[in-house]
Parts: C-alpha cells; sequence; structure tokens
C-alpha cells in the first residue's frame, strides 16, 4: 500500500490536470473540472510552502552544526542564518505593513543593493568562465570541432558590432545561421525532448517510473 | 462537457501519443518486440565517474537542475531523480561520499527519500546522513554560488549535473573543471547543452535524459516506451511534411485543422 | 607551449577585466547596425496610438537583468512618451521590485499610477498561472501590487484576456517566458505577441518568431542598443555595446592562442 496509494493519487491528480487542459466537465451545481484543476493548482503552492519550511530546517540544521563543530569557514554559515532570519523578518513585516513607506524603501534598498548587484555580479561571471572554458575546450580536433569553432566565431563576430566593421557580411551571415541551421536543429532537439517528456509523465502517471517514489 | 476551443487537435494527438505509447510497452511486456537502446556514453560513465571518486577519496556532487515538480520542466527533474536513484546504488556499491544539492523546496523530500531508500535497498542504510541531501538555496545564482562553493571547498572528484539548468549551468561546468572533477552533465534546455558540452566530459542531449530511467533499469516496459517515441517521432515528420506541403501550395487546411 | 595551452585562467579573467573596462570608462563609438528584427519591434510600437494598451510580462530577475533590463526600459520609454497605457505583470518572485524600478521615473515625473501604468504584482505558479492570467486576467491577479482591486484601476476598465491588450510584451529572461506565453495564451487566443530575450536563449526562442507564433523579438542587450538608436536617445545599452564587442573579441583571441598552441604542440610531439 505503501507503493499504491502515492501512485493512485499521482494518476487521479495527473489525469485531472491533463483533463483540464482539454475539456470542461460540470461536477455538481458548483464545481466543474476547471474549477477543480484550479483547486489543485492552489494547493501545490500550499505544498510548495510547506516544502520551504522543510528545505529550510535542513539548511538551519546543517549550519547550525558547522558553527557547533567551528568547522572550516563557518562564519560563513554565521552570516547565512543572519540573513535567513533577517530577510524573512523583512518580508513578514512588509506584508503586514503595506501601507508603510519606510518599510517599502528599506525593502526597495535592500533589493537594489544587495540582492541586484551580487545576481548581476553572478551574471557577469559566465562571461570569465565562458572565456577560461572555451580557451580550454575549443580545440579544432577534426572536423566536426572545426565546424563547431567557425560557427562560434561567426556568431560572436555578427551579434558585436565590431564583426560589421571588421567585415560587414558578418551580421547577415549570423542572420542566416540563426535563422536556418539553427532552427532546424532547435526544432528537432525540442519535438524529440517534448515527446520524451510526455513518454516520461505517462511513465510516471501510469506507475511505471517510480525513481521519485524511491525505488524501482 | 465542454472542449476548450483549439484544443480538440491536441486531445486527439495526445491520446493517440498515449495509445501508441502503451502498445508499444504491452508489445515488449509479451515478449514480441525487444528493442535495443544504443549505448548513452554519458550514463556509461557515471561508473566511471564515482569509481574515480572512491580511488581519490573525495565526494561526488549531484545537482538535479534548478527546476521543480510541478512545472514544464518537472518531467526533467523525475529522469534527474531516475538517474540520481541509480546513482545512489552506486554510491553504495563503492562506499563512497554523495552530495545531492536542491536548489527547488519541493525536490527536497523527494530526492530525501530516493537516496534513503536506495541506500537501503543497497543494504547500507547508515550512508544516508542528514548531508546527504542539502538545500543549498532557492534563488538561482545562490544556489550556483554554494554548488561552485562547495566543488572548491571539498574538490569534489566528480560532478554529476542531471536536469533542467540556465545561465547558471557553465558556472557550474567550468567550476567542476577548475576543481578537476570528471563531469557527466545532461538537461533537455536546449540552450544550455551548447555550455555543457564545451566544460563537461560527458553531455546527455535532449531526449537521452528522458531515456536514463530505461536504459540504466534496462527495464522492457520503460524501453517499450522509448520505442514508442521513435513511432511519434515518425508521425511528427508525416505531419511536418504535409504542413510543408499544404503551405507550399498556399492551403491552410492543415492549419486550422491543427487549431481545431 | 604548454603555457598557451593551459593557461591560468586569472590570466584569461584580467584581460577580460580590462578590455570589458575601458570602453565603459571611454567608449570607443563603434558603428552599431540595425538589425531587421529590431526595427519590425520598433515600428510596431511606434504605430501604437495614444491611449491604447501594452501589457508587459516582466520575466526576468535581477539575475539576467543586466542583458534584459535596459530593453524594458528604453520600450517603456517609447510607450509613455507615446502615452501608451502599459500594465506589468511578473511571474518571477523578484519581479514586482524592478517594474517598480521601472514605472518610478514617471511616477516622478507627473504620470499617474493606474491611468498611465499598472503593476500587477507576482502571480505563483509558473505557466499555469499564465494560462489562467492570460484567459482571466482581473480574476487571475484580482488585486495589483500596492493592494488596490483591479476593478478600481481606471486602465483596465473593460479588460477580460489578454486580447483586450493591442500586444503583449514578454521579456524573458528564463522560464516560465516566451514558450510559456506562446504554448498557453498565444496559440489559444490569437494574441499579438513580441518578445524581449536575452541573448543565451535567443537559438531556442527563433523557431517560434520564423514561424509567427512571435510578432517580434528584440535580442538582449544589443536590441536595447538598437531601439535605443531608433528612439534617437542613446543611454546605458548603446555605452555597453562597445565593452561587448571587446568582450567577444577576448574570447576569440583566447580560442586562437590555444589552437595556435594546440597545433604547435602537436607538430613538436610528431618530431
Amino acid at each position: 500500500m505503501r507503493r499504491e496509494i502515492p501512485i493512485a493519487i499521482t494518476l487521479i491528480v495527473g489525469l485531472t490536470m491533463l483533463l483540464s487542459n482539454f475539456v470542461d466537465v460540470p461536477l455538481g451545481s458548483e464545481y466543474s473540472l476547471k474549477s477543480l484543476a484550479s483547486e489543485l493548482g492552489g494547493w501545490v503552492i500550499i505544498i510548495s510552502a510547506f516544502a520551504v519550511g522543510l528545505a529550510s530546517v535542513n539548511l538551519v540544521r546543517i549550519h547550525s552544526n558547522h558553527i557547533r563543530r567551528r568547522s572550516s569557514n563557518w562564519i560563513y554559515s554565521v552570516l547565512l542564518l543572519v540573513f535567513l532570519v533577517g530577510w524573512t523578518v523583512m518580508g513578514i513585516l512588509e506584508f503586514h505593513n503595506p501601507e508603510s513607506e519606510a518599510l517599502r524603501t528599506f525593502s526597495q534598498n535592500m533589493f537594489n543593493s544587495i540582492l541586484s548587484s551580487l545576481g548581476a555580479a553572478m551574471f557577469a561571471l559566465v562571461a570569465l568562465y565562458l572565456a577560461s572554458a572555451a580557451n580550454r575546450a575549443f580545440r579544432v580536433r577534426n572536423l566536426d570541432a572545426a565546424i563547431l569553432l567557425g560557427a562560434t566565431l561567426i556568431m560572436m563576430l555578427g551579434r558585436a558590432p565590431v564583426g560589421a566593421l571588421i567585415w560587414d557580411k558578418f551580421p547577415v551571415m549570423a542572420d542566416w545561421m540563426l535563422s536556418v541551421p539553427n532552427n532546424v536543429g532547435q526544432r528537432a532537439i525540442m519535438i524529440g525532448a517534448a515527446i520524451g517528456a510526455f513518454a516520461t509523465s505517462l511513465r510516471i502517471l501510469l506507475g511505471i517510473e517510480r525513481g521519485h517514489l524511491g525505488s524501482e | 462537457m465542454t472542449f476548450i476551443v483549439g484544443t480538440r487537435f491536441l486531445l486527439v494527438f495526445s491520446l493517440i501519443t498515449g495509445a501508441i505509447i502503451f502498445w508499444r510497452m504491452q508489445a515488449v511486456r509479451t515478449g514480441k518486440h525487444t528493442p535495443q537502446i544504443r549505448h548513452i556514453n554519458g550514463l556509461d560513465a557515471i561508473e566511471e565517474a564515482i569509481g574515480r571518486a572512491t580511488e581519490m577519496g573525495r565526494p561526488v556532487l549531484f545537482s538535479p537542475g534548478i527546476a521543480g515538480v510541478t512545472d514544464q520542466s518537472a518531467p526533467q527533474t523525475m529522469a534527474a531523480m531516475e538517474i540520481l536513484g541509480y546513482t545512489t546504488e552506486l554510491i553504495a556499491k563503492y562506499s563512497t561520499e554523495l552530495v545531492v544539492s536542491i536548489r527547488t523546496p519541493d525536490l527536497f523530500p523527494i530526492a530525501q527519500e530516493v537516496t534513503r531508500q536506495r541506500f537501503l535497498a543497497s543494504g547500507k542504510p547508515e550512508m544516508f546522513k542528514e548531508t546527504t541531501v542539502q538545500f543549498f538555496s532557492s534563488d538561482q545564482f545562490a544556489y550556483a554560488a554554494a554548488c561552485m562553493g562547495f566543488m572548491k571547498r571539498e574538490q569534489v572528484a566528480a560532478n554529476i549535473m542531471m536536469g533542467a539548468f540556465w545561465a547558471e549551468s557553465l558556472l557550474m561546468a567550468e567550476a567542476g573543471a577548475q576543481a578537476g572533477a570528471i563531469q557527466v552533465a545532461g538537461t533537455a534546455n536546449l540552450h544550455q547543452i551548447p555550455f555543457f558540452v564545451a566544460a563537461c566530459d560527458y553531455t546527455l542531449i535532449g531526449e537521452e535524459l528522458f531515456a536514463g530511467g530505461a536504459y540504466l533499469s534496462q527495464d522492457k516496459v520503460k524501453i517499450g516506451s522509448i520505442a514508442g517515441q521513435d513511432w511519434i517521432k515518425v508521425i511528427c515528420l508525416a505531419m511536418l511534411l504535409i504542413g510543408s506541403l499544404t503551405a507550399t501550395f498556399n492551403s491552410d487546411f492543415w492549419q486550422h485543422l491543427l487549431t481545431k | 607551449m604548454s603555457f598557451l595551452q593551459n593557461m591560468d585562467r586569472r590570466i584569461i579573467y584580467i584581460f577580460m577585466l580590462l578590455l570589458v573596462s575601458i570602453p565603459l570608462i571611454k567608449p570607443l563609438g563603434i558603428p552599431i547596425e540595425i538589425n531587421y528584427m529590431t526595427q519590425e519591434v520598433y515600428d510596431m510600437m511606434d504605430s501604437l496610438q495614444p491611449g491604447d494598451r501594452v501589457l508587459f510580462s516582466i520575466n526576468y530577475d535581477p539575475t539576467s537583468a543586466p542583458d534584459i533590463h535596459p530593453q524594458a526600459v528604453i520600450v517603456l520609454r517609447h510607450l509613455m512618451q507615446k502615452g501608451v497605457k502599459v500594465a506589468m505583470v511578473t511571474f518571477s518572485a523578484s519581479g514586482p521590485n524592478i517594474v517598480e524600478q521601472l514605472i518610478l521615473p514617471y511616477e516622478q515625473e507627473g504620470k499617474v499610477y493606474g491611468e498611465d501604468f499598472v503593476n500587477l504584482g507576482f502571480i505563483a505558479g509558473g505557466e499555469t498561472a499564465i494560462r489562467n492570467f492570460g484567459r482571466d486576467i482581473i480574476g487571475t491577479a484580482k488585486a495589483d501590487y500596492r493592494g488596490a482591486n483591479l476593478n478600481s484601476i481606471p486602465m483596465l476598465q473593460d479588460i477580460v484576456d489578454a486580447r483586450d491588450f493591442e500586444l503583449v510584451y514578454v521579456f524573458h529572461g528564463y522560464n516560465p517566458g516566451v514558450q510559456e506565453w506562446v504554448r498557453q495564451v498565444q496559440g489559444a487566443l490569437n494574441i499579438n505577441l513580441v518578445a524581449g530575450v536575452v541573448m543565451v536563449s535567443v537559438p531556442e526562442v527563433m523557431p517560434f518568431f520564423t514561424s509567427g507564433q512571435i510578432a517580434g523579438m528584440l535580442q538582449g542587450l544589443r536590441g536595447a542598443a538598437e531601439y535605443e538608436l531608433l528612439l534617437g536617445q542613446p543611454g546605458s545599452a548603446v555605452a555597453k555595446m562597445d565593452a561587448q564587442s571587446l568582450g567577444h573579441l577576448v574570447i576569440i583571441f583566447f580560442v586562437i592562442v590555444g589552437n595556435i598552441a594546440f597545433f604547435l604542440e602537436k607538430k613538436n610531439a610528431k618530431k
């Protein structure tokens, strides 16, 4: 029963959500398949909220242990817990005082000065890592690698303004590559992946794929 | 019962797709058909990666992507859970340390259950620890930073990334390369595949990720569903051909049918 | 040669930092060609009339903002100058703060919240939320970010679904984004959908553009820069394009260096 009940729930809920995309069936005077699916959508948010609690407990326990044991870099665990609590408290206060201009400004400042800056810095790191990955990985070892490298160079020069200065055909070539070979490949992989996702979902609904339940 | 406008064709196509997959699964189950899945090097490499981690005495990091279990990328996450189960069995076999990094809180209890059950089934329940599955952060780049920091600090020997990844893919893969880890990645997020190809040792592309569960378990029914997918691809190709021909002859018949 | 083959990554990072920083301090003025896609989007926005209503779907967060936020800034400026009304919704948890950032300058210059623009806030639920919102805007969002009932917002009078806007502009940093709008709303309601996309997602979104499901597409920071030039108001995106050019050249340089070293080493090994 430990396996059968979750599989039965998966099948019923999955079919409800799937069918609600295609048909609406009245279920009594007040409810319909659409409203049931909408209700289940609300449950997802509630369950996700509980999962946030569970995950946060794991985070707090692991980092509290780091601090207690004075593991290496334990000071970062202190910072993490301080910000975890601080940001949560700020969110709760803001939620309960929507009229407070001071809280809104403080929250906006935290957002602009900390979250935005850190996020932008991490995103910017992609450029650096891309440079080192390209230096390491892009070797013309065979014909395939040569084609890959050639396509990369054309796209990079075609997309940066300096490319047109070097040769005015680079942007044209980049546009063509994006519209023709890229589209062909993207569509092929997209169709394959979509069918794969459909089949995986079907196997989960039918209880054939149960890796997520912890067993084969 | 009322049909939602513009979805009739989708409903019929979904039913046909489901029926074909079911039909092929039955054919394999009853022994009428025995399909073979070609070798997927990326999946074969997981054992090599874990073996290397055992030799080096360093941990294995498994990242199941940053998508949840309720959005449109959920099948990728579920496929990642299949591969996590297999990875956990190998970890138990080789007695190596595994850390699973989690971004979406709703995946956290599922990943815990997968690893706990697989350690139990492998006869090594004591290998499941509180630190085996760790929630890092629900913020995309904070999660990536935590993974990168973990790889550097612990000098992980193997970095396995399976699931839906976005802009953090290259950051994590490059951090793994810098730590000297053997890296196996797989995603159906098309725009991230080039980054994985450039920075990882092995990459699963698109539907290879979804075939992971069937390939690793060699379960006949699951392999049957993969065979069914090939049939559906043939139907899709035929539909594309019809669409191209009707568009060439300025007919909107096919377009109207698809949006019925 | 092995030094060049396995170059210390810190050298690469320093090169990249220097060459990207210099043009930010002293712009080089490399001319920017206008791509046909940007021109199409610009013409579409320019053809809107005062009083028309447009919906912005802000599907990015602070991390992808450097590449996509300048697009939202310049397109909003264009629409505000034309007297077009803009409703903004977000499916990213940090989106409401981004919307507040976007509307702040116009609030300060006297435009009226609720009449010229409105912040519909964050709607949880990813793809499902986009589907529900596109088909029933008031019923799904219910209240705006500042707590007002949507029925009391003047610019939202008579709005039922996404078709009631002249067009829907999706700023896509990551999923849920353009594909979800195409799948759940554009296909079903046949809305006029325009996309602003981070550069890395352009190849993935391209099939929807060529198929006509997306009426127009701006590509990353470059798209914003071209739009600024078309509007005759060069701003932050134009200033950053020189840095992008040099950044690309640095990467190409190191790829070439790596390959020269690779071939020389191969040649030496043969000897």
